[in-house]
């Protein structure tokens, strides 16, 4: 049976302050895992409700720091990442996430949507990018493309 | 290469970028302002202390301002192509049989920020020449209809005084058209909650279509609204949602659920939540696309 996602603490976050963590370990393994991190409550609620219905659990990290720890203990198979975060910088997480999880497939979600920018993510491992603000069907198909199987 | 971190006034960090990224993202208008850099991503200095990124700070905001003002220009010429062979009182977005008065006041709220005085000594020039562009549209248009307006109240030979002075329904009708609103913003949605269900019902004006477009997240490209009111629903909340618009008699209905709450510093600018539809019937979607486009031609100066 999927795990239900209980917050810490027994009571919802507040939107200004924490935010959600994931308390139970996986036990279904074929269940893909997609981890969200965003410093905006709203946006990750956001996400959480464009993939509700897809069957994925679902996982939430504030920011660079929560998430760098959730990837090495849990392993998502997929990684929503905005880039612009309080504590660390998404990129610097994105890279060290590529170090600890290479299996993880990274899609970068941010209104910062330069060319040069979009060009650095892509070559630090993202496989994706979805700009802000985005159509919840737009990172719907994000996420299932990079959960795809990869043909050789 | 030399890579920094920037911060910006809400502490949040992003780097390590090149100079030349900086610079991209001021003058993209992405990044507008930063408070610290940092070499190393820990040793944080300010602006000043590292004049490579000062300079592509100052580079990227001049860039950014010429970039600005072109898009804007591109804005207004593509709003003209759509508002020409449009009626004067769909673009200015009152009703159709309005005073002479009424036209007017429309008409210099929306021409003032195109009016040639009004724009800065330093506007590029692409940006003058769509303003003034729009300017000479708009008196035409104005003059055009204070042309008809004028033929039409006219009083015909034969007429006697107990028919000019009578009230007739479309008299009465276009008074009661032409009252201003008097219901604060908020209070154009209301909640209404049984048992078993919690409906808002909202009422859609020229005044308020922004509900569908201004919020970055939830907007009806995104399938959704923005609704404002000191009536807060938490998130996940799941709800039906009934539109009934000014000047038409259409009622929309749509199931939603609550996928935004504005608490917090966001509380004290507006006060609300934001909604997704979870289905929205395609001529449904059409008709709130096209009744917001029509409103938000007339609404210019909100730009």
């Amino acid at each position: 049976m999927r795990p239900t996602l209980v917050p810490r603490g027994g009571r919802m976050a507040e939107p200004s302050g924490g935010c959600n963590h994931w308390v139970e370990p996986i036990q279904n393994s074929t269940v893909p895992n997609v981890l969200i991190v965003d410093d905006d409550a709203f946006v990750r609620a956001y996400l959480r409700d464009a993939l509700a219905g897809t069957g994925y659990f679902l996982s939430e990290a504030c920011n660079g720091d929560e998430a760098v720890d959730l990837v090495s203990s849990e392993r998502p198979d997929v990684v929503l990442l905005d880039l612009l975060m309080p504590k660390q910088s998404g990129l610097d997480a994105l890279t060290k996430i590529r170090n600890l999880s290479p299996e993880s497939k990274i899609i970068v979600i941010s209104s910062l949507d330069s060319d040069l920018l979009i060009e650095q993510a892509l070559s630090a491992g993202a496989r994706g990018f979805v700009a802000k603000p985005f159509h919840p069907l737009e990172v719907l198909g994000a996420v299932q493309k990079v959960l795809q199987p990869e043909t050789r | 290469m030399a890579n920094y971190w920037i911060c910006d006034t809400e502490n949040r960090i992003l780097g390590p970028l090149a100079v030349g990224t900086v610079r991209e993202l001021v003058a993209s208008g992405r990044v507008r302002e930063i408070s610290r850099v940092s070499k190393d991503g820990s040793r944080w200095q300010s602006v000043e202390e590292i004049p490579e990124v000062a300079r592509a700070l100052a580079e990227g905001l001049a860039e950014g301002g010429e970039r600005t003002q072109k898009f804007k220009a591109a804005q207004i010429r593509s709003r003209l192509a759509s508002m020409r062979g449009r009626k004067a009182y769909e673009i200015f977005g009152i009703p159709r049989h309005a005073a002479l008065d009424h036209y007017r006041t429309a008409f210099f709220r929306l021409v003032k920020p195109f009016h040639p005085d009004k724009l800065a000594e330093d506007t590029h020039p692409d940006l003058r020449s769509a303003s003034v562009e729009m300017f000479k549209f708009l008196s035409t248009l104005m003059v055009e209809a204070e042309t008809e307006l004028k033929g039409q109240t006219s009083i015909p030979r034969g007429t006697t005084q107990s028919t000019q002075t009578s009230t007739s329904p479309q008299t009465q009708l276009r008074q009661k058209q032409e009252t201003p609103p008097t219901y604060a913003l908020e209070e154009f949605v209301g909640i209404k909650r049984g048992p078993e269900f919690i409906e808002a019902t909202v009422r859609v004006s020229p005044r308020n279509v922004g509900i569908f477009t201004d919020h970055s997240m939830v907007n009806l490209n995104t399938m959704g609204v923005f609704l404002p009111t000191r009536d807060q629903l938490p998130i996940g909340t799941l709800l039906d949602v009934r539109f009934l618009f000014e000047n038409s008699p259409r009622e929309i209905k749509a199931r939603a659920r609550v996928v935004w709450e504005n608490v917090g510093v966001a509380a004290k600018m507006v006060s609300g939540f934001g909604v997704r539809f979870l289905r929205l019937d395609k001529s449904d979607q059409m008709f709130i696309q096209q009744y917001v486009e029509r409103e938000t031609i007339s609404q210019l100066d909100r730009t």
